[in-house]
């Protein structure tokens, strides 16, 4: 069955859990399987699946939210905004004690399962789908523009939420304003050792 | 192109998906300016630490049935 691990693991991100993620999944593979006489043999299958599954996302969050109709994530953009400061995002209370208690993978994997659900849409199609910017402009059907804007945005929450970690750990350098970094050298040391 | 452009930009430089022109000027800036090299390496790095410390979830073996098993029946 075609992408249907990446599907999968998209769907799985988006949902953060996996029984909605097997019926995103289930139902994205119906609807393409009732639709395909629209898909155009010999373009991009993966981004037409893609797009389903996205269409998907949006009506079953759309359905639980009981909310009209959006186009796209604008709507659900504001159910979030309260999870945009980096710390709420993990929720980090005391950073030692939290760090002891979580892993770091975790911690990553928390940093980009709170993300907006529009930016990490966009940040999962690129960073872990490899998609290119056109491609995903034609999954979440909205401007190229607008998909560099969320991916800046996604990734620059994600930055802040774990510098905190990777700072610790020396996968990143220094402060997020590179006027305010110190002790380069010795963070390029960790870095190496990491 | 001055550093506060580029260090904005940088989150895009990395994934090369620009046009060529505009790639370039950027390359070229950050061959000349430490500051901003370094911190398209962190974006960098950003990005592969997300890729590396999310594993992929494989879909449960027995969703491809249970989607066959729907399929077949439509």
């Amino acid at each position: 069955m075609p992408y249907l691990d990446s599907l999968y693991n998209t769907a799985y991100r988006m949902a953060r859990n996996a029984e909605d993620a097997e019926d995103l999944v289930q139902e994205t593979y119906l609807k393409a399987y009732r639709s395909f006489d629209q898909f155009t043999p010999g373009t991009n299958l993966k981004a037409w699946l893609f797009k389903i599954l996205k269409n998907t996302f949006i009506n079953e969050y759309r359905k639980r939210q009981a909310k009209p109709p959006a186009s796209d994530f604008s709507e659900i953009e504001g159910a979030f905004e309260s999870q945009l400061r980096p710390d709420s995002m993990l929720q980090i209370k005391n950073p030692e004690e939290e760090f002891l208690e979580t892993s770091f993978d975790e911690g990553v994997q928390a940093a980009l399962d709170h993300l907006p659900p529009d930016y990490r849409m966009a940040v999962l199609l690129a960073d872990l789908e490899g998609f290119s910017y056109k491609e995903i402009a034609e999954i979440l059907e909205i401007p190229v523009g607008t998909v560099m804007s969320r991916l800046y945005r996604g990734r620059k929450l994600l930055e802040e939420a774990l510098l905190v970690y990777a700072r610790e750990r020396g996968y990143l350098r220094g402060d997020a304003e590179p006027s305010k970094r110190r002790g380069r050298a010795e963070a390029d040391g960790r870095a190496g050792a990491a | 192109m001055g550093c506060r452009r580029v260090q904005r930009a940088v989150f895009f430089w990395v994934d090369r998906d620009q046009e060529e022109r505009i790639v370039e000027r950027i390359a070229r800036h950050l061959e000349e300016c430490p500051q901003c090299r370094d911190r398209a390496t962190e974006i960098e790095r950003l990005i592969l630490l997300v890729r590396s410390r999310c594993p992929r979830r494989a879909a449960p073996s027995r969703l491809q049935d249970q989607i066959l098993s729907l399929l077949e029946r439509q």
